[in-house]
């Protein structure tokens, strides 16, 4: 994934035709692309109330073993979609040197989620890639911090901000319940 | 029900006669379960969620999610979880 330069003072990342995996329980395979669940949720890069995020893994074996984490097995049939990905405006957290730019360390995003305080340096930085209208991020995996197997990273996708690229926000009016 | 409830039958019919709330911390962990039950619909195989509330769970720190709905914020990760296999959320 090369380096992009930016007006930001982090270096951006792009992947290009890059493949990612989401899994979910077959029954709910028509939602694989919605990102409203986590808009209603706190999670690692989302915000509740603020703004959702699809999740993707950068390699299938990384969600499955997601999945047994969680279900132990006792899953319904899960169904994985393979998405081929481009996108020209990441932050990348697996790296070091962005890492240390925004004075974050690994292990601050990648506690495990019964830890107090787990998602504060993780939304932190989420808040930013979202207020500065990036695409999303590439995100170290809490299964393989060290990310040393291929393919064990995240990918947060930021809906709102590429819908962005389409739509222009003309006026926005105040009105207050008195006049209707 | 009392299976998963990890309680005996006899104490599934007291609290379900229960009119005083004298069980009111049980019972509110009953009512979560039942929440919880309609909640991995689609997520967890009917036949398993008994065996899945039981045990371990890797992605809870290897707590047991029965044991988390006693409170609230327990319910809620245990909840979060469920919601996570639904959506695909990542760790």
């Amino acid at each position: 994934m090369p380096a992009r330069s930016n007006p930001l003072s982090f270096p951006l990342v792009a992947v290009k035709d890059k493949h990612f995996w989401r899994c979910l329980p077959k029954p709910y395979i028509q939602t694989i692309l919605e990102a409203g669940p986590s808009f209603t949720q706190e999670r690692r890069y989302s915000v509740r109330g603020e703004f959702g995020a699809l999740y993707f893994s950068g390699s299938k074996e990384l969600c499955l073993r997601e999945i047994f984490g969680r279900s132990g097995g006792d899953s319904e049939v899960m169904a994985c979609v393979e998405f081929a990905i481009t996108l020209d405006r990441l932050l990348d957290l697996t790296r070091l040197q962005t890492r240390t730019k925004l004075r974050v360390q690994l292990e601050d995003l990648i506690r495990p989620r019964t830890a107090k305080d787990a998602y504060v340096a993780p939304q932190a930085i989420a808040r930013r890639v979202y207020a500065e209208r990036l695409q999303g991020l590439l995100a170290p995996s809490v299964h393989d911090a060290r990310g040393e197997k291929s393919g064990w990273f995240n990918l947060v996708v930021y809906p709102a901000n590429l819908v962005r690229a389409l739509i222009r926000e003309v006026r926005i009016e105040e009105i207050a319940s008195s006049f209707y | 029900m009392a299976y998963v409830l990890g309680i005996s039958v006899e104490t599934l019919r007291k609290w379900q006669k229960d009119e005083d709330d004298a069980q009111a911390t049980e019972s509110v962990r009953f009512h979560r379960l039942l929440n919880l039950s309609q909640l991995v619909k689609g997520v967890i195989r009917p036949g398993r969620l008994g065996h899945w509330v039981h045990h371990e769970n890797q992605a809870l720190g290897r707590l047991v999610p029965l044991s988390l709905l006693a409170d609230a914020a327990g319910y809620g990760m245990v909840n979060a979880v469920v919601e996570d296999l639904r959506t695909g959320i990542s760790d």
